[in-house]
């Protein structure tokens, strides 16, 4: 359910102000680290590819993978002895947990992998580096759809009526597809207003409003709907499976969401921790990623993308160049009230 | 004995509504099962060809066998503390009448209306607070306090169809309390306990809220690792999983009915 | 009740047990859920009603609570409506049958919330299973729209939360003293009115409980409201859930669990009272009424004209 998966912030000041003052307790090194993944894909990745190149360096990594992103609620209820020490964030949650504070900055000097990591992957206040991002373009039924759409107003099309799939803005793929619409209408990542405009005039088009990515895979399986938004690895993966479905990137440019592995504060191995953030950033793991069944983007300037990967960019640094970003520190604190906006306006 | 057309009329609508309602209870589950001999790689219904090897593949999975025999663990450790104190509790709330036993009878009910993930957050804080780090134990205090408020209605409803005059007629012969409630009481309500502590069961089987919280970093749960797998790469491996735990309780019927003579019915003889 | 206090006290002691894991396991965290409500902003600085007077203020968090009430209801009564038919006809039923009815009964509970969302997208899609059957019939001659949609959330709902309706409804219509209809039916009732005058009544405390179960599970059923809702679909569980990740409120979010838990409770205990008064009294005076016309075969079968009642059925067994 990503609807929630990547930013479950629920108890995160709740639970701090009631954890203040706990005993610290240290976990055992013994078992390695605890990092959490998102589940799926990229759990099976991560155990595939990360968890034994890790390994070859020392005590290894538990895998947590986090569905509805409860790690910042889970860090805040036991800030002294947090269950994990490297995180997974998507950007708008990123921020969140920094305001948090239960992020610890990034040691770039003592990092092996830094070097090869481009500038628009890096963070600008110093905290870790993106491992992977997330390209968002249109998901598509190539069996229903023969010409393969070019732009997202081709989603606005009257032939799709009824066969256009959304999710709502809880998951980062419905906020950013709300916030790019709204940009291409004139409107900015403060000023949303031209995107619900737009959203209203794409209802007639709608078939259903999915509660998560995961269910807009299910409905485009059953035929219940033809094209929708969608993430780049989610759509690979599935047609990898067999299933009747195609990318397309929008002329303007995928939305890209990018993703890093943070460092919790209070973890039980700094050391550990910054071998496994070196490890994931690393050559041989972001090429092993990268290849096929994962597909993942890497970040990684030193890897070539092969396959299915260079159907939506040429190489690493053109990610950026070719597609767009989105910033989500200024549109973090409005996602509530766009919510329940979603919920009045968007309605079929 | 004489049938007039209302008393048929009455019984056929009787039969129709009860077969509907088969109908509607059979058909997720059926769908899934179909879909787990699929021969295709993805859950697409009707399955384009038949195999059983997501059975094959299930069962050569470790990641997901692991995280069942955890969830088959906590659900019965769940089952046996919130039935056995909550059949304690529901006897002892049903023999009194006082505003004392209302209000537990309110306050065990509670967990039924608070929605599970405040509660297991809270939890998790308190947990916390007290220096109790996360274990096998305080995922099984949260999934058996969920469990509680089946346990209290369930046997709840059984007792208070027990004729009061039982327990007199058995004091009355001179018998001891704990007599009476070995040999006349919970024989009466055994069925009220079996259906709630099966009902138990399943609940803390497919909790995901309160494991989402209390499960330690290193501990995955069935559910849950369901639902990862589901989310984004449609694994036909979760149907399989449904069709095991289907089977599987069937068998469990089947035999606990031959054995114990609980029967799939929940009868007690 | 003429019992003296001490003595209502001493029959609640098999309860302090369970009482003593409440007050750690849950006492104590709906007090720390209950502070948190109390603050003025997420940053708890300051103290005030400010969560609770938003609420009042908020008609979209109030048409939300409504709903979600609403649903409860909608789902425990159409629960109630096909559990008893289901019921009497496992009443009826032989051996075998009954073997098979409790499966289908206890089906849903097994299997997973998560995979099930799937199942409903295939039956109720757009070339879903009711879908592709109405329209074979002719009667729909275009796909409706089913799913995520209220309706369809009704039924998804209502077969999950079944068995905890049929099971406690069953568990009464079996306990049935089977000589009541019976007799009723010798003194020359009609089915349909020994139904309504005779069980209906006695098995009362078995239909509450049930209502009660499926209302708190189908009103507060997170998973289930939000998947098989879809996106447009908001319930207070969800509610509470967005409030806490869209807008960190979570003192907001936390007066809204406890506002939308005390308005469970009162439908609760409400509908509880209902079915609590003076059951056993009647049951007493209907059996010493009915006992001497009583005869051995189970009077409830005929209900449904199929094989009698084995009537040693729910009898102690001494």
């Amino acid at each position: 359910m990503r609807l929630s998966r990547r930013n479950f912030l629920a108890a995160s000041t709740a639970a701090a102000a009631f954890a203040a003052g706990i005993t610290p307790r240290r976990a055992l090194a013994a078992n390695g680290i605890v990092a959490t993944t998102y589940p799926g894909s990229f759990d099976e990745a991560f155990k595939a590819v990360v968890g034994p190149a890790f390994a070859k360096s020392g005590p290894g990594v538990s895998f947590s993978p986090l569905l509805n992103v409860d790690q910042i609620g889970k860090i805040q209820a036991s800030r002294n002895a947090p269950p994990f020490d490297v995180v997974l964030f998507d950007e708008g949650p990123l921020n969140a947990a920094i305001n948090a504070g239960i992020l610890e900055k990034f040691p770039i000097e003592k990092s092996k992998s830094f070097a090869d990591i481009p500038d628009a992957f890096r963070h600008k206040d110093g905290y870790a580096p993106v491992i992977t991002v997330q390209l968002i373009g249109i998901a598509y039924n190539p069996k229903k759809i023969t010409t393969p759409p070019t732009s997202w107003e081709d989603l606005w099309n009257p032939a799709y009526k009824g066969r256009v799939g959304i999710t709502g803005l809880g998951s980062s793929l419905g906020t950013a597809f709300l916030v790019e619409i709204a940009k291409l209408h004139g409107g900015s990542e403060t000023n949303v207003e031209p995107g619900f405009e737009a959203l209203k005039t794409l209802l007639p088009n709608i078939g259903a409003i999915a509660p998560s990515p995961g269910a807009l895979a299910a409905l485009f399986q059953q035929g219940e709907i033809d094209i929708a938004f969608n993430f780049w690895n989610n759509v690979a993966l599935l047609a990898a499976k067999g299933v009747d479905i195609a990318f397309a990137k929008p002329k303007s440019g995928a939305v890209v969401i990018r993703t890093s592995a943070q460092i919790v504060k209070n973890n039980q191995d700094p050391e550990r921790v910054l071998e496994y953030l070196d490890t994931v950033m690393s050559l041989d793991v972001q090429t092993g990623l990268e290849a096929s069944p994962w597909v993942m983007m890497p970040t990684n300037k030193r890897v070539k993308l092969t396959g299915a990967n260079l159907t939506v960019a040429n190489s690493v640094e053109d990610l950026v160049a070719s597609n767009t970003l989105l910033d989500w520190t200024k549109f973090q604190s409005l996602r509530g009230e766009w919510i329940n906006r979603f919920t009045k306006d968007v309605r079929i | 004995m004489p049938s007039t057309l209302a008393d048929r009329l009455f019984s056929a609508v009787v039969r129709l509504v009860a077969a509907l309602t088969g109908l509607l209870l059979l058909t997720p589950t059926l769908v899934v099962l179909v879909v787990s001999f699929t021969g295709g790689s993805s859950l697409k219904f009707p399955p384009p060809s038949w195999s059983i090897r997501w059975y094959v593949e299930l069962f050569a999975s470790a990641e997901i066998i692991d995280p069942a025999l955890f969830s088959l663990k906590l659900a019965l450790l769940a089952t046996l503390v919130s039935t056995t104190l909550g059949t304690a509790a529901a006897l002892g709330i049903a023999r009194s009448r006082g505003w004392p036993a209302r209000l537990l009878d309110a306050l065990f009910m509670s967990p039924m209306v608070l929605p599970a993930m405040a509660f297991s957050l809270s939890l998790l804080v308190v947990l916390n607070a007290l220096g109790l780090r996360l274990s096998l134990g305080t995922l099984v205090v949260g999934h058996a306090i969920i469990c509680v408020p089946y346990v209290i209605r369930m046997v709840g409803a059984a007792v208070q169809q027990l004729d009061p005059a039982l327990a007199k007629c058995s004091f009355g012969l001179g018998a001891s309390h704990f007599y009476t409630l070995r040999r006349i009481t919970l024989p009466l309500i055994s069925r009220g306990i079996i259906a709630s502590g099966l009902v138990a069961f399943l609940s803390s089987f497919d909790n995901v809220p309160v494991s989402l919280f209390l499960a330690d970093a290193r501990t995955e749960v069935l559910p849950i690792k369901l639902w990862a797998i589901l989310e984004g790469s449609l694994d036909v491996r979760v149907a399989a999983v449904s069709g095991v735990v289907v089977v599987a309780t069937l068998v469990g019927l089947i035999v606990v009915e031959r054995i114990a003579g609980f029967g799939p019915g929940l009868r007690s003889r | 009740m003429t019992k003296s206090k001490s003595g209502t006290l001493r029959d609640l002691l098999p309860a302090l047990p369970l009482a003593a894991l409440f007050l750690v396991g849950f006492v104590l965290p709906l007090t720390v859920l209950g502070a948190l409500s109390f603050f003025q902003s997420p940053e708890f600085t300051e103290l005030g009603f400010d969560q609770y007077r938003r609420f009042a203020d908020d008609g979209l968090a109030f048409s939300i609570l409504a709903d979600t009430l609403l649903i409860g209801a909608e789902v425990a009564t159409l629960s109630l409506c096909l559990a008893y038919p289901l019921g009497l006809v496992y009443l009826a039923a032989g051996p075998r049958l009954r073997t098979i009815l409790t499966f289908l009964i206890m089906l849903p509970l097994l299997t997973s919330t998560v995979v099930r969302t799937f199942a409903w997208i295939v039956i109720l899609g757009r070339e879903g299973i009711v879908n592709s059957i109405m329209q074979a019939l002719g009667i729909w001659d275009q796909p409706a729209r089913l799913i995520y949609t209220w309706g369809g959330l009704i039924l998804a709902l209502t077969q999950i939360q079944l068995p905890l309706m049929a099971l406690p409804l069953i568990n009464s219509l079996i306990r049935l003293d089977p000589t009541l209809p019976k007799a009723a039916e010798g003194l020359g009732a009609s089915r349909v009115r020994v139904f309504f005058t005779v069980i209906l009544p006695l098995t009362r405390p078995g239909a509450v409980a049930g209502w009660l179960l499926v209302f708190a599970a189908a009103s507060t059923a997170f998973i289930t409201q939000s998947l098989i809702g879809g996106g447009r679909i908001i319930l207070m569980p969800l509610y509470i859930y967005q409030q806490a990740v869209g807008e960190q409120a979570w003192p907001f979010a936390a007066a809204l669990s406890l506002i939308f838990t005390a308005a469970v409770i009162a439908v609760v205990v409400a509908v509880d009272r209902l079915g609590k008064d003076r059951t056993a009294a009647r049951t007493a005076r209907l059996k010493a009424e009915a006992a001497p016309a009583a005869s051995a075969d189970a009077g409830i079968a005929a209900m449904v004209s199929l094989k009698p009642e084995q009537a040693d059925i729910g009898r102690p067994n001494a």
